[in-house]
Formats: C-alpha cells, structure tokens, sequence
C-alpha cells in the first residue's frame, strides 16, 4: 500500500460516513397522524363555538394531545427497531421532540396558569413549528422542507392579527396544508424507496 | 521520523467491503443487513460473507430477531471493532504522513 492508495481509503471511509449520517429513514406518519389530530381539534373547537356548546375547551386537547404523543412513542420505538439511528435521524428526533414538549407545555401549563392566553396559542404554535421545519429542511438538505418554515411563520403572523375564532380555522388550515400534505408526500417517497430497498 | 509498517495494517478491515462496512457502522449505532447493503451497494451474498468474516474476528456483534414474521439481522460494531476500526485509521494517516 502506497501514500496514494492511504489517501484513496481515508476519502472512502469519509464519503461512507457523512452518506451514512446524513441518511434518514422516516416514513411521515407522524406528520400525518399530528396534522390530522391538531385539525380535528381546532375544527371541533370551532364548531363548538359556533353551535354555542360551551364548556372548557381545553378538555378537546386534553383527549387529542395525549393520543398523538403515544402515537409518536409507539412510531418511535418502532422505528428503532426497524431502522438504524443515524447523526441526522438523531438530530430531527431531538428538533421534534423539543418542539413538541415545547407547544404542549405552552398549550396546558400555559393556559392553565392564565399566563398565555388562548388566542395567544394558535401563533406561538405556528412560529414554533416554523423553527422546526427549518432546522429539520437544513439537516435533511431539503429545500422544499426548510421553505414550509416560511409558511409557518407568515401563518403565525397572520394569526397574530386575528384574534376571533377565524384563527382556529387558520389554524386548522395550516395543519392541513403545511402539515398533513407534507406528512403524505414524505410517506409516498419512504414507500416507494422503503419497496426498492427491499 | 515515520513507524509506519504495512505489516501492522489489519487484514480484516483490509478490504474495501469491509472497510465500507465498518464504516457505516461507525456512524450508526446499529443498523440492519438491508441498510448496510443499500449504502455500499454489496450484493446479499457478497455482505454477508463478509459480514460474517467481521462477526468471527469479534468486530461486530448480530442481533437476530422476527419482524412482521421476516428474519431481521442488527449489526453493531463491538468495541474490539470500534478499537481496530481507529487503529487502522491512524495507519493510514501515519502512511499519508510518510
């Protein structure tokens, strides 16, 4: 073995390395699942309102949140078993999982302790998952990913100036299209790669 | 002054397909047969033949388990491949640095 071949190897090992922490294997099911949860839940809300059928509309939260958590948990443990975990896969749990932990302390201990109110929620959600999918599009190298952020965060702007009940079917909206759509599309590309890896 | 000698260069990771191997595994902390064959794009006999040769030398460990009712194999490397893995990378630097 010659310097020429050493050199040759040392770029090889790099190459399989930075391929192998930048891959990640992620079906988007959690995006769908919590797309559809938080829009079931603004919607509900919504209508409750409307027809005038009042009481503590937390408890609609109280009943979706708890699901879309254990749903992630069961996905995450699954997952790991399924697939390896890799530097940016890593990375994306720790962004999710913080921003989750995040907009559910803000939702419950937030409103609970009458500091955030209720109209208050909506945008700080937004601006918060904004963050999210940009540090998530710039781990993945995903531009179309990073510009849903942008989305987001004008959405919370806008949201930030309505304060009525037109904000939960903003809301409910954004979850739909910057949430769910993504969430489809992202699960489309795992099948049909997850199908040829097999 | 260089110690470099070839002679110290660990046959077993001495292979592109091995190295390639450990390589993936040093950046995972565990990843499945289909994983590894889809990032150095071996073919199944191929991996694991070799995927084997690294199992007998102790430098990777297999966990073997049923999911969705299909054998499912986990690799890992253990820390005798972790230790050879970076020896053999700091002979290729002292060679480079020859």
């Amino acid at each position: 073995m010659d310097e020429k071949n050493a050199l040759e190897d040392i770029q090889f090992i790099r190459k399989i390395i930075n391929e192998s922490k930048r891959s990640v294997i992620y079906s988007g099911k959690d995006y769908i699942f919590w797309g559809i949860l938080v829009f079931i839940g603004m919607l509900a809300t919504y209508i409750f309102v409307n027809v005038h059928f009042y009481f503590n509309y937390i408890w609609v939260w109280v009943v979706l949140i708890p699901i879309g958590w254990g749903y992630s948990l069961y996905n995450r443990a699954r997952q790991k078993v399924k697939y390896p975990s890799t530097f940016v896969g890593k990375i994306i749990s720790a962004v999710w999982g913080a921003a989750g932990v995040g907009m559910t302390l803000i939702g419950f201990v937030g409103t609970y302790s009458g500091t955030v109110s209720p109209n208050s929620i909506a945008p700080i959600l937004c601006i918060i998952m904004g963050g999210a999918y940009f540090a998530t599009g710039v781990a993945v190298e995903s531009k179309w990913f990073r510009n849903l952020s942008f989305a987001w965060w004008i959405g919370g702007i806008v949201l930030l100036f309505v304060v009525s009940i037109t904000g939960l079917l903003i809301m409910a909206f954004l979850m739909l299209a910057f949430q769910v759509i993504p969430g489809l599309i992202i699960y489309n590309k795992f099948k049909k790669e997850f199908v040829l890896s097999k | 002054m260089n110690d470099f000698d070839y002679q110290q260069l660990d046959e077993i990771i001495h292979s592109r397909i091995r190295l390639a191997i450990m390589s993936v595994l040093i950046s995972t902390d565990e990843a499945d047969f289909n994983f590894i064959k889809e990032k150095i794009n071996a073919t199944d006999g191929n991996l694991s033949v070799h995927l084997k040769k690294l199992e007998d030398a102790e430098y990777l460990s297999v966990k073997k388990e049923f999911l969705d009712k299909k054998p499912h194999s986990i690799y890992k490397l253990t820390k005798k491949g972790k230790t050879a893995f970076e020896k053999y990378i700091e002979q290729l630097e002292k060679l480079i640095k020859k």
